[in-house]
């Protein structure tokens, strides 16, 4: 083999270059094939369950943590902060911009998706029977509108 | 909103995504999807790649219906390991790398057949380069003959090389190998194919 590439040349080369590329013409299939060809891949894997992430099993633990304490601290900073009576009424535009750009919303938003009702319950997070309602309730017009604006947009409903 | 966003955004509100979102979508997003429980994501994965994975296995294995077969084989395997792919990669990257191992331990298991295409059959013999393209469609055969001939490591560099047009370091992730192994084997494969194609003529 040594001295078939002492002969080899740059010419000899570029020839079996040419030579290879031109042999590896592949037949186009049937247009029907490649339909046919998703469908059998489809029925063989729909008994199969879609697999969890490489990174779930070991974030999940770690992701429910932070998302618990997380939760834990804006209790706590809803709780004990004093409240400031706000001097002129935001509008309900104002609002909804504050929470986007607010730290604690984005916290939330990233911690909320990982936290199991299970671990919020034992972590004595779950609201009373009417606190949902009292809430709202205590809302202002404007902070009202807000919220609306706020879940239409999460859920993709346009206004 | 952007694609991804759009994905994410389904998967948090557990609303509808449509095929045309995800058609619209790269392929990070379509993994992400697909690990979100969004099982069409996968239909667009295999949508988009199949063309070239199928054009992979045929050079390796000559026919269409092993080619077939073992594309079906690799996007079956594909689905049951995206949950691996760690995005080190391309998702065609790594799904190559799925396909030549595939293809490897199809060869060590059977010789494949490889299709028997005349040249005759397709050339229009009223043509006045009929007989030049006779020949080089007997020229082909008999390349793609020694080309089958070559030990399957090899074949899978020449393979990735010329035809999928893969860099060194490219083929190197594919097979799981170092670069100077990539040059060594592309070498050789030349090598032994321009000593094949002697003795075959």
């Amino acid at each position: 083999m040594t001295n078939e590439f002492e002969k080899f040349t740059e010419d000899d080369y570029k020839d079996l270059i040419e030579d290879v590329k031109a042999a590896g013409a592949v037949p186009e299939p049937s247009p029907l094939f490649w339909n046919h060809l998703s469908a059998r891949v489809r029925e063989t894997v729909a008994a199969e369950p879609i697999p969890a992430a490489w990174w779930m099993v070991y974030w999940r633990p770690i992701a429910m943590a932070v998302g618990t304490a997380g939760l834990v601290a804006f209790v706590m900073l809803r709780t004990h902060a004093p409240a400031v009576p706000a001097p002129v009424a935001p509008s309900a535009h104002d609002l909804v911009a504050d929470v986007e750009v607010s730290e604690m919303w984005r916290m939330i938003s990233v911690a909320a998706p990982a936290v199991e009702m299970e671990s919020a319950r034992e972590a004595g997070l779950m609201p009373t029977e009417y606190a949902t309602d009292q809430a709202i309730e205590s809302l202002t017009p404007a902070q009202r509108e807000a919220l609306v604006r706020l879940l239409r947009k999460e859920m993709g409903v346009s206004e | 909103m952007s694609t991804a966003i759009a994905i994410w955004a389904s998967q948090v509100t557990e609303l509808p995504v449509t095929i045309d979102t995800l058609r619209g979508a790269d392929d990070r997003a379509l993994i992400a999807a697909f690990l979100g429980g969004h099982r069409d994501a996968f239909d667009v994965i295999v949508e988009r790649h199949r063309k070239q994975i199928y054009q992979l296995c045929y050079r390796f294995l000559g026919n269409h219906e092993d080619a077939a077969d073992l594309t079906q084989d690799v996007f079956v395997r594909a689905f049951k390991g995206l949950h691996s792919f760690k995005g080190d990669s391309a998702l065609g990257t790594w799904l190559y790398r799925v396909g030549v191992n595939v293809c490897l331990n199809r060869v060590a298991l059977k010789t494949p057949k490889l299709e028997t295409i005349e040249p005759e059959q397709h050339v229009d013999q009223r043509n006045p380069d009929a007989h030049e393209l006779v020949a080089r469609g007997e020229r082909a055969v008999v390349v793609r003959r020694a080309i089958a001939k070559l030990p399957p490591k090899q074949r899978a560099t020449l393979v990735l090389r010329i035809y999928q047009e893969m860099s060194h370091e490219e083929i190197a992730t594919v097979l799981n190998s170092s670069v100077g192994a990539v040059k060594a084997n592309f070498f050789h494969a030349l090598g032994n194919l321009k000593r094949l194609l002697q003795q075959a003529t």
